[in-house]
């Protein structure tokens, strides 16, 4: 109880200084005092109430709408309520595998500094640090939970149950990972991170031998969110309790100094406040260098000499950065959308989302190894050749492979009236446009942000092909000015 | 018969970010062989002249020529001739070390001599043990020392180095300095802008920069005997050059 005391005081220290500093962020100054001040403070905190409000309005809307959907078709809706428990047991795999990758409970400087270092007993920064994480933990889930009641079912009833359900069910399955992270790093294991693997290969095996035993906990929520269950769950309740205390025994062995390690690049990213959220790059480039710092090379650069060597790059970043994938996948998305779009002569297709979409996103899944080449000089001046050639070098294989899954997907599901090389020729074209259009944008197109070049040229390429072959019902001249703007783009593309 | 052209001109070069003058009517001229400090206070225009030469920042009036082209109208073929390593050089997350040097020298296609060339530099700035390490679990001065590495494997006619000294450790400088007179002799160039030069380094020429301007320019131990100065050190000679230049711009008591 003692340690409890200054671990709560630093808390709540850390938590009004990042109150001030978002307050800061917005523009308010509490201390200033002035009346200006005041009303400008009331202004943000009227406005940050009124988006809540409305936002929270517009989510129960749509969720009675889904509902009064629901009410027609008892099969869907018992359909979707037989979904709950598998999700459950999903998210509560996610967190098992998460909390035993790397440690649960993370540190940022101010902490390793202050808390890490101290005399004070472990268990208590274990249980400040979980309490600390409870109001979101609790209130996300409880207007998830109340939501889909809303869906499901409708009454007043169901929505405190399912709300009070999803907020237990969160801190049981919250304890429940901490748990298991603590026994790890508590343990002589605590340096073998493939522990990850254990809950990810035993609880579908759990699931398939004891069903009920794994299965309760999302059982529990379905029948809360249908309404026939309690609003107070004391299983769920009592459950959580226990695994809380035990999580807190076992952080009072934990190692502090593999807590540290393990908190990774967390105490850089907590540094950068505002930025964080302004610069998403800032944020990725210090995961990757987290990542990458620890990692043994996988494979080695082939042994190829001049161009040659560029593709030869791209493929080998690829395989050592898995994370590229995902951008590549939305990268494909774009193109079978565009593809659609584009020529399913269908009346109503959603043309202009597709533009935005497409000038919106950068192509970093595409683009990503020709946008570090061009974006640092320094790295620039090593590669001797035009940034056409640059561009087929290391954007031409990931290319190659979004347009082999477009074509194998516009294969498997294309408009009956359009043709099987008209798909191909669009989704190649689709390809080259969206990477020359970031070849010649000449900001760095980046991870959640905004820059007006490569939207301006994305925009214009895509807007004037979906023009052509939507409203005016002509998609083989789409295609012809597609082609067009690739020759045009690429031209400059080699001149720049 | 032509007179040779000077590896590196510079006219009347200035440059501006908005309303802020950096580099105001600077002009010199750099041969082949020489090494050359670039001296100044923070913000006296060093790192933005070593960017307008490289072709990184285009000037908003004047010209750099390297062998008598343009940069400006010819940048790629320029940009043959001249590298430029930044104070915070920036690297391919995806290579090691070795793959880094292993990739510059497969896309310039440099002959079969270049491993060893590249592992001499390893072992001159003591990387050699890092060489499967990926730049992240590098220190700040070691990706100062792989970039040096890679920039020296390519062997420009002109090297250009900012705060090239600063990252490093005492033993690394002194080496690099030996590895730049090396660069020297073969009739290469060198361009080093810093703050703090190894004691065993004596330039064969100091440019002294201030508010963008060149404020001196000549033979280092000429320029250090007509200030008085013993030993010559690029830092002495930037402090006697501007405390002339503040008792020069003193109003006058008449």
């Amino acid at each position: 109880m003692s340690d409890l005391r200054p671990l709560l005081w630093l808390r709540w220290r850390q938590l009004s200084r990042a109150g001030l500093y978002w307050l800061a962020v917005v523009g308010y100054d509490p201390g200033a005092g002035a009346l200006m001040d005041r009303i400008y403070g009331f202004y943000v905190l009227a406005a940050v109430g009124a988006i809540a409000v409305v936002g929270w309005a517009g989510a129960v809307n749509a969720a009675q709408q889904m509902g009064r959907a629901l009410a027609g078709t008892p099969a869907a809706a018992s359909a979707l309520s037989s979904l709950v428990p598998g999700l459950v047991l999903g998210i509560q795999t996610l967190l098992l595998a998460v909390a035993m990758a790397s440690s649960p409970l993370k540190l940022t400087s101010p902490d390793v500094a202050h808390v890490a270092g101290a005399p004070l007993r472990r268990g208590a920064v274990v249980a400040v640090a979980f309490l600390r994480g409870l109001p979101p933990r609790l209130l996300v889930p409880a207007a998830i939970g109340d939501l889909a009641s809303i869906v499901l079912g409708g009454s007043l009833h169901y929505q405190a149950a399912g709300a009070v359900t999803a907020a237990a069910l969160a801190v049981f399955s919250t304890a429940l990972a901490w748990l298991l992270g603590m026994l790890r790093l508590a343990g002589a294991a605590r340096r073998r991170r493939r522990l990850w693997l254990v809950p990810v290969l035993a609880v579908p095996l759990l699931a398939w031998g004891l069903p009920g035993f794994a299965l309760w906990p999302g059982r529990a929520l379905a029948a809360a969110l249908a309404g026939q269950a309690p609003v107070w769950n004391p299983t769920l309740l009592l459950a959580a309790a226990a695994l809380s205390a035990g999580m807190v025994a076992l952080g009072s062995r934990a190692n502090m100094a593999v807590i540290t390690v393990e908190s990774g690049p967390l105490p850089q990213m907590a540094a950068l406040g505002a930025l964080a959220w302004t610069d998403p790059a800032a944020v990725r480039q210090i995961r990757l260098d987290a990542a990458q710092a620890g990692r043994r090379a996988r494979l080695a650069l082939p042994d190829a000499r001049g161009a040659a060597l560029l593709p030869a790059r791209a493929a080998l970043a690829y395989v050592r950065r898995l994370g590229l994938l995902l951008p590549l996948l939305r990268d494909l998305t774009l193109t079978v959308f565009g593809c659609w779009v584009l020529l399913g002569h269908g009346a109503g297709l959603p043309w202009f989302d597709w533009v935005f979409a497409s000038a919106a996103i950068p192509p970093r899944g595409v683009g990503d190894i020709f946008d570090a080449d061009t974006h640092e000089p320094f790295l620039r001046q090593f590669l001797p050749v035009d940034d056409l050639t640059l561009l087929l070098g290391d954007a031409g294989l990931p290319a190659l492979l979004v347009l082999l899954l477009s074509v194998a997907a516009w294969i498997v599901r294309r408009p009956l009236s359009a043709s099987l090389w008209s798909g191909i020729a669009c989704a190649a074209l689709l390809v080259a446009l969206r990477a020359l259009c970031q070849a010649v944008a000449p900001a760095r197109p980046r991870e959640g942000a905004w820059h007006p070049p490569f939207i301006a040229a994305a925009g214009v390429c895509f807007g004037l092909m979906a023009v052509a072959a939507v409203p005016a019902h002509a998609p083989g001249f789409a295609l012809e000015l597609g082609a067009a703007m690739v020759a045009v783009l690429a031209l400059v593309t080699a001149r720049a | 018969m032509d007179a040779p052209r000077p590896l590196l001109e510079v006219n009347g070069l200035s440059h501006a970010y908005g309303a802020v003058a950096a580099l105001t009517d600077v002009s010199l001229t750099i041969e082949g062989g020489e090494v050359v400090a670039l001296v100044g206070r923070n913000g006296a225009g060093k790192s933005t002249l070593l960017r307008c030469i490289a072709a990184w920042t285009p000037g908003t009036r004047g010209d750099v020529r390297i062998l008598g082209d343009s940069v400006r109208r010819n940048e790629r073929l320029v940009r043959r001739h001249a590298l430029l390593v930044p104070d915070t050089p920036p690297f391919w997350d995806d290579l090691t070390v070795w793959e880094h040097l292993r990739f510059v020298a497969g896309a310039h296609r440099l002959g079969g001599g270049w491993p060893d060339r590249a592992e001499e530099f390893l072992v001159l700035f003591g990387l050699e043990g890092r060489k499967e390490a990926f730049p992240a679990a590098l220190s700040r001065g070691m990706r100062h020392k792989l970039a040096l590495a890679m920039a020296l494997l390519l062997r420009p006619r002109l090297l250009l180095l900012d705060e090239p000294f600063g990252p490093l450790d005492p033993v690394s400088a002194v080496r690099l300095w030996e590895a730049l007179l090396a660069f020297g002799a073969e009739g290469r160039s060198a361009l080093v802008s810093c703050h703090q030069w190894p004691t065993e380094a004596v330039p064969d020429r100091c440019i002294v920069m201030e508010a963008g301007r060149v404020r001196a320019d000549g033979r280092t131990a000429d320029l250090s005997r007509q200030h008085g100065l013993a030993p010559v050190t690029p830092e002495g000679l930037l402090r006697a050059v501007l405390a002339e230049a503040a008792v020069q711009s003193e109003p006058s008591d008449v």
